[in-house]
């Protein structure tokens, strides 16, 4: 399940919690693994976002962007307190159960090591396929700022990956 | 990087992280029934994977006038000041407006000396 329409098509209309959440939640849990690296962690990230918008349902007019941002705040908050502690768990991203190609684990190396706010618009730009100016918006960033996380960011997967 | 180079890079990104992702396969119906039972039921407090503290009780006490809140091993405070009127607050109210701290010390559960046997 891809992200690759713009951020306002998700007027809620019609449509219940319900089948937002069934349609939606396996977007956000990758989401949430994307920007922390972990499964578990992902999944539970995810489900707060869930729940925030399950909570709030009469009042948001835009779900789909509420929760990516849920995610990300989530996402922030387990960096900060992962920051905090002693254990190091990045090292373990390199091997951990993941099924994958050499680039797709080399990504996923990479994307443990890079800055919070310059990992965020990547999975942004080229997971969830938001547009600069999107990003801008969402991450409440200048769009210079977004562009420079990105050529930043590429040309370090460039070092990687080549 | 040269304009070729960057957009195969970008390429190759693209895909890595779509491969990546797809690694995930979430279970919707756990996370579902998670969310609904903690709606209906009151506040089930999950352990976090990266709290560093083990998860509190149910044992929730509050003196009157007091915005804090007690759990077994937790200071729970809340940010509205109508908590304390005697009116337990609903379910969806804890999980919005109250934060864990874990405790502030590791303390060793407290064990009895073991016993003597009586000298036959």
């Amino acid at each position: 399940m891809m992200m690759d329409e713009p951020a306002v098509v998700d007027e809620r209309s019609d449509v219940s919690f319900d089948a937002f959440f069934l349609e939606r939640f396996a977007e956000l849990s990758r989401l949430a693994f994307l920007l922390t690296g972990s499964s578990a962690v992902g999944d539970e990230i995810a489900q707060d976002a869930c729940e925030e918008v399950f909570r709030r349902w009469e009042d948001i007019t835009h779900p789909r962007a509420y929760a990516r941002m849920a995610v990300v705040n989530g996402a922030r908050a387990w960096g900060r307190r992962r920051a905090r502690r002693v254990t190091k768990t990045v090292e373990s991203n390199r091997t951990s159960g993941v099924d994958a190609d050499a680039d797709a684990i080399t990504v996923r190396a990479v994307l443990a090591e890079l800055p919070q706010a310059e990992r965020e618009v990547l999975v942004f730009r080229y997971y969830a396929d938001l547009k600069v100016d999107d990003i801008a918006d969402e991450l409440g960033i200048p769009a210079g700022t977004v562009k420079s996380h990105i050529h930043r960011g590429l040309a370090r997967m460039h070092k990687e990956l080549s | 990087m040269t304009n070729q180079s960057f957009e195969d890079t970008e390429r190759r990104f693209r895909a890595a992280l779509r491969e990546l992702a797809e690694t995930r396969q979430p279970d919707p119906e756990r996370h579902w029934r998670r969310i609904t039972r903690e709606a209906s039921d009151g506040p089930t407090v999950r352990r976090r994977h990266d709290a560093g503290c083990s998860p509190p009780r149910r044992s929730w006490s509050c003196s009157p006038g007091s915005q804090q809140w007690r759990l077994s091993n937790a200071t729970v405070t809340t940010r509205r000041a109508t908590w304390h009127q005697y009116r337990p607050p609903t379910p969806c109210q804890i999980r919005m407006t109250i934060r864990y701290r874990p405790p502030l010390r590791q303390t060793r559960p407290t064990r009895s000396p073991p016993r003597r046997q009586p000298r036959s």
